[in-house]
């Protein structure tokens, strides 16, 4: 190897030394618990046939969540979601409390908070409104 | 508080970082040429695989990348063995070398053979073992176990001797084998200039931390080779110098 081809290599070694050991830090860094607080849009789904919401339907809740950092990093382009399943809904008024399966997170995701804990909605048959 | 936290947090960080560059840095120190540095941005190429898999969620993607990663420490341990071998005992080579009679005379006995071949440009090549045993990367040879003496080395070479086309190998201060082949260097750097027992010195440096001395045939110039690199050396004073830097007494016991 001659002068500069070795200056060269340890030119290459350096750099390459550095990038990996950014990348293998940025790994463990990442992989550290943490939190982000999100305001997310109610969505109402598996609304019975015939009935209808009367009601006003909260625009987002606020909702706290853990996990790797990783993961959270990405929240922010997700299209997350808390889908208010009212499959066994009535009508009338009732409190429906969003569950952890209601925001479609991954499964190393927690939901710490939510506020509010429950969205109020009335309901009523279609002709009735 | 809060910030002085912080800072210690970030300090902390840093010096992770560094630390960890620094460890990869002086492990790839101990691998040689330029297959390292391809390894070393394979690594680096799995690993952003990794970090990208995991962001995108990508189970399936970043199974293989940790696959890889996980294994290739493995073969990395099977490529570079050698160079690992000899990196590790350079690593624990002590540094103060005790002044010893024994050795001043084997270096003593191989400075005056080496200055009397090159005087009369006589081709030679002489292994001294250091902490790797050279063994296993000698063909052929013919088995001597003498000490070592200027006359038997000088003789040796004289190029009506029937073990002169081969190196000399020193063990434990011991002459134990002569008209040895040594494996030639696939470094395809080396000058072309050179002959095969430069080639051959090189070769062997490369696999082992042996020290070798040649003597060129046509110059009559003496060269010292450690780990691939030749030295040469322009009056004996320097080489005998040289030899007592590079070779413990322990290696000649």
């Amino acid at each position: 190897m001659t002068r500069a081809n070795s200056q060269e290599w340890s030119g290459g070694v350096k750099l390459l030394s550095l990038l990996l050991a950014g990348l293998l830090w940025l790994s463990v860094v990442l992989e550290r618990p943490g939190e982000v607080k999100l305001q997310v849009p109610v969505l109402v789904r598996y609304l019975p046939a015939g009935v209808g919401v009367v009601s006003p339907v909260p625009a987002s809740v606020e909702v706290t969540i853990s996990g790797p950092r990783i993961l959270l990093c990405r929240l922010p382009f997700r299209r997350v979601s808390c889908g208010l399943d009212l499959s066994g809904a009535a009508e009338g008024t009732a409190s429906f409390t969003p569950k952890e399966s209601s925001f479609g997170l991954d499964r190393e995701l927690k939901v710490l908070r939510i506020f509010p804990a429950a969205v109020s909605l009335t309901l009523a048959r279609e002709g009735e409104r | 508080m809060n910030f002085l936290l912080q800072d210690i947090g970030v300090l902390r960080d840093l010096l992770d970082l560094s630390l960890t560059a620094l460890i990869i840095s002086r492990l790839s120190r101990l691998l040689k040429g330029i297959l390292a540095l391809r390894i070393l941005a394979v690594i680096t190429a799995l690993s952003a695989g990794h970090l990208l898999a995991r962001f995108f969620s990508l189970q399936t993607v970043q199974l293989i990348f940790d696959t890889f990663l996980a294994s290739s420490v493995v073969v990395l341990a099977v490529i570079f063995q050698t160079d690992i071998r000899r990196g590790f005992a350079t690593l624990t080579r002590s540094r103060a070398a005790d002044p010893d009679i024994e050795m001043s005379d084997v270096i003593d006995e191989l400075v005056f053979a080496v200055a009397g071949l090159s005087q009369k440009r006589i081709g030679a090549l002489i292994v001294i073992e250091r902490a790797i045993q050279v063994d296993n990367y000698l063909a052929v040879g013919t088995d001597i176990d003498a000490k070592v003496t200027s006359e038997l080395i000088s003789s040796i070479f004289l190029p009506y001797s029937p073990i002169h086309d081969g190196a000399v190998i020193i063990q434990h201060g011991k002459l134990t084998r002569a008209g040895c082949f040594l494996p030639l260097t696939q470094n395809p750097e080396v000058s072309k200039s050179l002959g095969t027992r430069h080639r051959a010195a090189m070769g062997l440096s490369e696999l082992v931390d042996a020290v070798v001395i040649v003597v060129s045939e046509e110059s009559g110039t003496a060269s010292v080779v450690v780990d691939g690199k030749k030295t040469d050396v322009l009056d004996p004073p320097a080489l005998g110098k040289l030899l007592r830097r590079l070779v413990e007494p322990r290696w000649l016991k």
